[in-house]
């Protein structure tokens, strides 16, 4: 379905990218807050690179990958927002719970043990469990060798497993 | 990722990537401002006042009159500015088709020029390798580092020499404490966070095994964009058949050089 709807867009059906809009918007702000760590900064972002992804769409060949593509311009907007304001403020569940619905308040503490992480660390694990991207295309984007891949995966969900265990141990 | 431990972390990664959900005053906003965003941009010429169309369309006809029977025109009305113009396009495009075919002869002259040098460049560019392949070889040299002697290859250039031996030795202590089995000691020549990795995940650095290490090769140090240090060294323990590669990261902290990172090469 997602293929049909992504070749309806390419013909200029903005409803069917309306629809694709409703199905990866989620996903994408969830990249982009954890890197960004801003709630209207990750809104933001997510709407230009949506924008952007449709004056390409004509550009992908295969309906397939419009979602990889989507993610690559969402991530590298991230970066470069991040490098430009790197911020470093507490989690604010308020800011965030003005986007969420209520069923994901649940998930907030993870997403907040998450951003405590190092940046490379947090970014390697949006890459593999958000993005869900193999570790040869990991290497590709960071231009790391894939040793450096694999470790750090293993060094983040070392830390990710401290932070986790370190709230249970609060509770 | 096979390692058990962390098979809950993954899991709620996983989880929390299906269950984040944004609410419908966020999706709607966004939306909006999506399609708002991808409407095609407005013709300008609409906009333009209907005096302004009809001057040009006015201007356009008279042109066009002259252009439609141009030898007539030249004929009766020589004289008329726009038909002088026309006799000397005329003119100039003669011209233009010597000079067209003047630059065609010069074109396949330069071609040829270009194809002996190109032969030319090639032997040059033959000889050149052939040096390059001398000049890695000189580069490489033996070194004393941390009582060890090792082959040092220079992979960056211009490094301070006191300082390259300085991270050399760090590298080369860690390694021989690592398999010593003294990993605390060897966690000193870490950062903290890193050095409590090494304690705990020994296996995941350094492959097990006596005493018996052997440095075949170490690089200079090359300095990132960050103003960190990279090391690369390889050696043999006698596990492997062939040597293996360590990767190190080295940053400063508090004044001294710890190691940020230890990985072996794919």
């Amino acid at each position: 379905m997602i293929h049909d709807l992504v070749k309806k867009a390419q013909k200029g059906n903005k409803e069917a990218f309306s629809r694709l809009v409703e199905e990866y918007y989620d996903e994408m702000f969830l990249m982009a807050i954890s890197i960004v760590k801003d709630s209207y900064a990750a809104d933001d972002i997510c709407q230009e690179s949506f924008v952007k992804v449709y004056k390409k769409i004509k550009k992908i060949n295969k309906p397939e990958s419009f979602k990889s593509y989507l993610g690559s311009i969402v991530w590298n907007n991230s970066k470069d927002y991040y490098k430009k304001n790197k911020k470093e403020v507490p989690f604010d569940y308020v800011e965030i719970k003005k986007f969420t619905d209520d069923k994901t308040d649940q998930k907030l503490e993870l997403l907040e043990n998450l951003m405590k992480l190092k940046q490379e660390y947090l970014e390697i694990l949006v890459l593999r469990y958000f993005q869900d991207l193999k570790l040869k295309e990991i290497q590709k984007i960071l231009k790391i060798p894939l040793s450096t891949v694999k470790s750090r995966i293993r060094y983040a969900l070392e830390e990710m497993k401290n932070q986790m265990e370190g709230e249970e141990y609060e509770r | 990722m096979k390692d058990n431990k962390y098979n809950d972390v993954e899991k709620n990664l996983r989880e929390l990537k299906e269950d984040f959900k944004l609410n419908s005053k966020t999706h709607k906003n966004a939306k909006a401002n999506i399609m708002e965003g991808i409407k095609p941009k407005r013709n300008f010429i609409r906009y333009m006042p209907a005096m302004a169309a009809t001057i040009l369309l006015v201007i356009s006809v008279m042109a066009t009159s002259v252009l439609a029977f141009p030898e007539m025109a030249k004929k009766y009305a020589p004289k008329i500015p726009i038909v002088k113009e026309l006799s000397e396009k005329d003119e100039e495009i003669l011209d233009v088709a010597k000079e067209k075919e003047d630059i065609t002869k010069e074109k396949e002259n330069i071609e040829n020029e270009l194809n002996k040098e190109k032969e030319e460049t090639e032997a040059k560019d033959e000889k050149i390798h052939k040096l390059e392949e001398e000049v890695d070889e000189l580069k490489m040299k033996i070194k004393e580092i941390a009582d060890e002697e090792i082959k040092e290859v220079e992979t960056s250039e211009n490094t301070d020499e006191a300082l390259n031996l300085e991270l050399q030795t760090v590298v080369v202590e860690f390694v021989k404490e690592m398999y010593k089995g003294n990993y605390k000691k060897a966690a000193d020549y870490c950062t903290k966070d890193f050095g409590d990795f090494v304690k705990n995940n020994p296996e995941d650095i350094i492959l097990r095994g006596e005493d018996t290490v052997i440095f075949t090769q170490i690089t200079n140090i090359a300095e990132t964009e960050n103003g960190d240090y990279l090391v690369f060294l390889r050696l043999n323990d006698a596990i492997k058949e062939a040597d293996h590669q360590l990767n190190f990261e080295i940053i400063k902290v508090d004044g001294e050089y710890k190691i940020s990172f230890a990985g072996l090469d794919a």
